[in-house]
């Protein structure tokens, strides 16, 4: 898995142990949820000197639902394709419905891939729950900020 | 028979959160959802003969209409639980009269509420 890229060349692999520790403080300094981080379930983009720049993984719930999570990239790499090639990646990885989290303001970007908006009645026990979570943490914060839960159906 | 689609704004945060909004009081099922840039959305702008960017109106597709502006909002309201479907009584006030508030809204969505991606 490679791709070219405009002012670059990176790559997309499996993660490796090496790499668990570049995940944990990724994830964690782009503000996303920083729990159920086994490197085991992760895509890594590196740069030509073998730096990581980027993850996501497919991350299993109780319920038997999974998720599309983890999506993160470097400042630095961000708007040269890496997220869209990891997303690529690990669909081609995964042909069955996944579902998603994210801010409203990118949810254009993951409609691309398939992935829709889903009312509260279509989501898993997992995500119901977490949504509504999320909507009292957001109320309690005072945050101008809206979450999207989406699927993306199977293949 | 499919279900109508409503199609939104993505970056624009009233019509985020009007999608929630809807998602909330619909019935179970009962319409589906896109943001006017997505793929699916293009094909039905294109399809209708609309603009494919510089959206000024929610538009819905219901089997093979398209509805726009108010007139989108207000069918709107028929796939909604009840009470909301009685507020279609706003159908009896003219479009010529519904449409220039619709449109006053939708122009100064992006002022008055925010968007979303930060431009």
């Amino acid at each position: 898995m490679s791709r070219d890229a405009v002012q670059g060349e990176f790559i997309i692999q499996p993660a490796t142990a090496q790499h668990a520790a570049g995940i944990q403080s990724l994830v964690r300094s782009s503000g996303i949820n920083p729990t159920g981080l086994a490197w085991q379930r992760f895509l890594v983009a590196l740069d030509a000197a073998g730096a990581l720049i980027g993850c996501v993984q497919v991350k299993p719930h109780g319920d038997g639902s999974r998720e599309l999570a983890s999506l993160a990239v470097v400042p630095q790499w961000q708007s040269h394709g890496v997220a869209r090639a990891l997303v690529e990646a690990i669909l081609a990885q995964n042909s069955g419905t996944l579902y998603l989290m994210c801010q409203a303001r990118l949810g254009v970007f993951y409609e691309k891939f398939g992935f829709s908006r889903i009312p509260v009645d279509e989501m898993s026990t997992y995500f119901r729950r977490v949504s509504k979570l999320a909507g009292v943490v957001l109320a309690v914060r005072k945050a101008d900020e809206q979450l999207l839960v989406m699927r993306r159906a199977g293949a | 028979m499919s279900k109508p689609l409503v199609l939104y704004d993505g970056y624009c945060a009233l019509c985020n959160r009007s999608v929630s909004f809807l998602q909330a009081r619909q019935r179970p099922g009962a319409m589906e959802y896109a943001s006017l840039q997505s793929p699916r959305g293009q094909r039905v702008l294109a399809a209708a003969g609309l603009p494919l960017q510089d959206y000024d109106s929610v538009v819905v597709q219901d089997g093979e209409r398209v509805y726009l502006r108010s007139a989108a909002a207000l069918h709107l309201l028929r796939y909604l639980r009840s009470p909301w479907p009685l507020l279609g009584v706003l159908r009896l006030v003219p479009a010529f009269l519904r449409d220039p508030i619709y449109n006053l809204i939708a122009h100064n969505r992006y002022s008055w509420f925010g968007n979303t991606d930060g431009k």
